[in-house]
């Protein structure tokens, strides 16, 4: 066993510096025979993920970071506890916000946590390499007065190639001032032949973010052994103050696989409050509320109650209030939507009337936080997300996204650090298509056939450094979505920073935040909602239009649209699949397009589900019969399996499971089908069946229908809500395609396709489409008549801005009455002038002589 | 749904040329439109008319490149599955390993793309329409406008 433990070791998680990924340390550590190891990024953003890969592999995982302390030097700050690890959070913060940590955070927030000075480009370590003994000692005696425990100060021992001399003097200072010193070697790549990346990863900092960073000197930063170690520094101390390290963050770990949900209210309080206000709902939605209604709710109240989420369901209560208040259209996706309780407090499908199943959404197996995601309208998405920041200031801040390099991005990164002129670039990339995607470079360059004899396939240094790099974590970004609600302050979970607007950013991701338990809510854009609402603007000027949200499901002018396959614009039913699928299914009631959001998924395509349902939809096969059970589960889609809820009812009726087990089964079946788990599952349903009173070879025949199409089933709640946007998008294209053209155009990019596909495509069907004009277009697209004017904008050159300016001063001094008038008010470049002119924006305003003059000139 | 046509020789040639040119959509026309007569001459037809044709019929198509999807398989193999656009609507392209060992740069770097292949007709009475491609006739990369250049001359 090695005794030696890396204490400052920087991952990919430190962008552009790091080559290796924190799993990838844990692997080498424990294949080195190292029993703990540091990470010590410059932030917290690899840490969840690199604790539970370590605690997956037996290694003791310490986390640490590098903060920039007053003095410009770097500091390693290791947790001992996890209340040190708030501490380390609010330190890392405080760096990310004001560039480094004031001696009075460090003597507020020190407590608990290891300090590890010297390091490579720290004040002590440069005045130890220039012999001045005495600037280093003030340096550290600095530090070590306003640190919580003087005893948890450790110096950093290293040799890089600099000589024995520094080593000697670096442990002589710590002795002199009795500090413990720990041998470290900044480990940034796992093995020396690694440098490379390094030098690349430094060059593309250099070369494309014009960041002043100088690479590490040498190949020595890498995951020595200890024995390398002890070569290096010959004080045996150093080389075992790093077990004693170890020792002290020992106690470490971070509450991952618990939920840590906020508690706004009394939970008893909650429940009573959601419950009053559920029933309410009820009475004020139906004229005669059913008991299959009453028994239903009663029934996920108590669900709801007995895991201690009411207040869950109350605060999106309260945020899509605020929503209706603001006019913003919304609606739940996901499992959620099968709740009689989301449904009466957030709206969407009937889950009663449709048929949906609670206990896919929530069930006691679950130790998850369940999820309520929310689509909003894309443009006003930013209002809720500021009313939900604004609720909890100290308790939320937005998930973070984390970058990686694509093949594409790291042949294009990688050139650049090279030195490849831009032009050369440009020509090698361009051969690489974007449909690579995931795809490894050196398999695709020597499988897909358009790359034979690419120019890029002759460049294999960089398509080695590219491969090497793809993968690689580059930069961190703002989740479009996702705002974590800790149960407390949020710095004690997570380093937070500032995007550019001010928005508070974790550094967690959004599996970190399911890791650790914390509550997420996804507040999802939707354009088509975008869309829709353009579109309802549109009708409510003309004073025309129905209400949306109460529209009948059974229009036939809507389903005659969509049996005619042209859907184009059309939510989720656009793609050639989909429009494909609406020929061969010819929808003719909501349920057909519940199954055909259902069908056209990778699961049923490729297990030639979608022909068997249409065969039997059509009558082309006949249903088979197993049993009166398995009928009945799957009577809605002619005996195929198409919905996840469709396998927990027939494991909860015909093997006799629990929903929660059900579940648990259905889940296993989805995302683990190792033989020993199967065989464990086959056991467990069997015996279920058995007890039921079914035969032996019937509970086999039905356990492996079962198991075959098990994990190719789509939420149907999830299925039933889109269906519902499809449903609204389809009836606006039907009745008003005007307004729904110009809500899909004026939505940014709504669907598949370019805004040139959708305008070709009102044009076919008679809408005119007018040319953009100076006089007449807007900012986006407008009506006009029963015709669509073209905005400015579409015409190549004329950004935003310019629309603007054209529009101003449209306002201020009427419309433009000639072309040298416009050039007069808004002067633009000759190129643009020509442009416009190509474009028919001065088409009907009179000639001037200046024309006669431009072209007398030209002559 | 009824489909209004713009006409061939109701095409201002010179605005579809210019847009082309200046513009990301198409107010005036479809630009292929503009050289349909010289298409028919080499017996490639419009979206619309291929409702008339029978599976397995030979056809050929031309259109603006729109989507190039292609979505991960089970066995791994990739098809591609092509949305191209004429004056009258879209047209869905599959194209399969074989083809793509020799057209798969073609289609990967055309915006304008003109194919023969064997056509597909599903659902309800054959109302959806692809095409399996068998060999890709042309493919133009350039700026469109060059693709309309010789017609606006001629006027």
């Amino acid at each position: 066993m090695d005794n030696f433990v890396h204490l400052e070791v920087v991952s990919g998680f430190s962008f552009l510096w790091g080559t290796f990924s924190p799993e990838d340390l844990v692997l080498a550590v424990s294949s080195m025979g190292q029993k703990a190891v540091a990470l010590t990024d410059y932030g917290l953003h690899g840490a969840v993920r690199f604790y539970r890969a370590a605690i997956a592999s037996g290694i003791q995982a310490i986390i640490g970071a590098r903060v920039r302390i007053w003095d410009g030097s770097q500091v390693v700050f290791l947790a001992t506890d996890f209340g040190s690890y708030g501490n380390l959070c609010r330190l890392v913060s405080f760096s990310c916000s004001s560039g480094g940590v004031t001696r009075q955070d460090l003597s507020h927030y020190s407590k608990g946590l290891v300090v590890i000075a010297g390091g490579r480009d720290s004040r002590i370590h440069i005045a130890l390499k220039q012999g001045r003994q005495s600037q280093a000692e003030v340096c550290l005696l600095e530090l070590k007065s306003v640190l919580d425990n003087p005893d948890m100060l450790f110096l950093s021992v290293r040799n890089t190639g600099e000589g024995d001399r520094l080593v000697k003097d670096t442990v002589e200072l710590a002795g002199s001032l009795n500090i413990n010193a720990v041998a470290t070697n900044e480990v940034t790549f796992l093995k020396s032949e690694d440098y490379i990346l390094h030098r690349v990863l430094v060059d593309i900092q250099r070369r494309h973010h014009h960041r002043k960073v100088v690479p590490l000197p040498d190949d020595s930063f890498f995951l020595a052994s200890g024995g390398e170690m002890s070569q290096r520094i010959n004080y045996h101390e150093a080389i075992e103050n790093t077990g004693y390290v170890a020792s002290l963050c020992r106690g470490f770990s971070l509450p991952v696989g618990r939920l840590h949900p906020p508690y706004i209210r009394n939970p008893a309080e909650a429940s009573e409050k959601l419950g009053r206000r559920c029933f309410r709902e009820l009475a004020c939605g139906y004229a005669n509320v059913g008991v299959d209604y009453i028994r239903r709710l009663d029934q996920e109240l108590e669900a709801v109650r007995k895991a201690q989420i009411a207040d869950f369901f109350l605060l999106v209560r309260n945020i899509v209030d605020f929503a209706r208040s603001r006019k913003i259209r919304h609606s739940v996706r996901g499992s959620a939507a099968g709740s009689l309780i989301v449904y009466l407090l957030l709206g969407g499908v009937d889950p009663v009337a449709n048929d949906l199943l609670f206990e896919r959404f929530i069930n006691d197996g679950r130790g998850d936080m369940p999820d309520i995601d929310i689509d909003f309208d894309s443009e006003r998405r930013d209002e809720i997300i500021n009313y939900v920041l604004g609720l909890f200031p100290k308790q939320t801040a937005m998930v973070c996204t984390i970058h990686k390099l694509k093949c594409r991005s790291a042949v294009r990164m990688a050139a650049r650090a090279m030195g490849y002129p831009l032009h050369e670039i440009d020509r090698l990339a361009s051969c690489l298509p974007w449909s690579l995607r995931g795809r490894d470079l050196k398999l695709s360059l020597e499988e897909a056939p358009e790359l034979r004899g690419a120019p890029i396939q002759k460049e294999t240094q960089l398509v080695d450094l590219a491969s090497r790099l793809t993968g690689l974590p580059f930069q961190s970004s703002l989740h479009l979505g996702g705002v974590i609600i800790a149960p407390d302050d949020i710095n004690a979970w997570s380093a937070v920073g500032r995007s550019p607007n001010g928005v508070p950013v974790s550094q967690l991701d959004k599996d970190d935040v399911e890791a650790l338990g914390l509550l997420k809510l996804d507040i999802l854009g939707l354009r088509m909602h975008t869309a829709i609402r353009k579109a309802i603007e549109i009708l409510d000027e003309k004073g025309i239009g129905p209400d949306f949200d109460r529209i009948g499901l059974d229009d036939r002018m809507t389903y005659t649209l969509l049996c005619s396959t042209h859907s184009v614009g059309v939510f989720q039913l656009e793609s050639p699949g989909q429009r494909s699928l609406l020929g061969a299914l010819q929808p003719r009631e909501f349920k057909d397009l519940v199954a055909e959001v259902s069908l056209f998924r990778p699961g049923p395509v490729e297990g030639d589900m979608v022909n068997v349902y249409i065969r039997r939809r059509n009558g082309d096969e006949p249903v088979p019969f197993l049993h009166e059970t398995i009928s009945e589960a799957l009577s809605e889609t002619y005996g195929v399996i198409l919905f996840q809820e469709q396998v927990l009812r027939i494991a909860h009726f015909f093997a006799g499971l629990s929903y929660a087990e059900a579940d648990a089964f259905r889940r296993a079946m989805t995302k683990d089908r190792r033989s020993g788990k199967m065989q464990l599952l086959r056991k467990s349903f069997i015996e279920g069946a058995l007890a039921q009173g079914h035969s032996d070879s019937l509970a086999e025949e039905v356990f492996n229908h079962v198991s075959a199409f098990a994990s190719y089933g789509f939420c149907k709640a999830h299925a039933a809500s889109f269906a519902h946007i499809t449903y609204q998008s389809a009836y606006l294209k039907a009745h008003y395609p005007q307004a729904f053209y110009l809500g899909i155009l004026n939505a940014g990019q709504v669907g598949s396709y370019p805004h040139s596909v959708v305008v070709n495509e009102a044009r076919r069907r008679g809408i005119r489409i007018y040319p953009p004009h100076v006089n007449s277009s807007g900012l986006e697209y407008r009506a006009e008549g029963w015709g669509i004017r073209t905005p400015l904008e579409e015409i190549n050159g004329v950004g935003p801005a310019m629309a603007r300016r054209v529009m101003a001063s449209r306002e201020r001094f009427g419309p433009f009455r000639s072309r040298e008038e416009f050039l007069a008010r808004v002067p633009v470049p000759r190129r643009i002038e020509d442009i416009l002119s190509m474009a028919g924006a001065f088409e009907g305003m009179e000639d001037s002589e200046w024309e006669l003059i431009r072209e007398a000139h030209n002559a | 749904m009824p489909e209004r046509v713009n006409r061939t020789n109701r095409i201002d040639i010179a605005k579809v040329y210019n847009e082309a040119i200046s513009m990301k959509v198409f107010c005036h026309a479809h630009p292929l439109s503009a050289i349909r007569p010289m298409l028919a001459k080499q017996d490639i037809i419009r979206a619309t008319d291929l409702r008339r044709f029978q599976t397995g019929a030979i056809v050929r198509v031309i259109g603006l490149m729109v989507i190039v999807h292609t979505p991960p398989t089970k066995s791994g193999k990739r098809v591609m599955f092509l949305t191209m656009e004429d004056e009258t609507g879209l047209i869905d392209v599959v194209v399969f390993p074989n083809a793509q060992k020799v057209y798969a740069r073609t289609i990967l770097t055309s915006r304008v793309l003109a194919v023969q292949g064997k056509l597909q007709r599903n659902g309800v009475k054959g109302i959806s329409v692809s095409i399996v491609m068998e060999k890709a006739l042309k493919g133009w990369s350039g700026a469109l406008e060059n693709l309309l250049k010789p017609q606006a001359r001629g006027r």
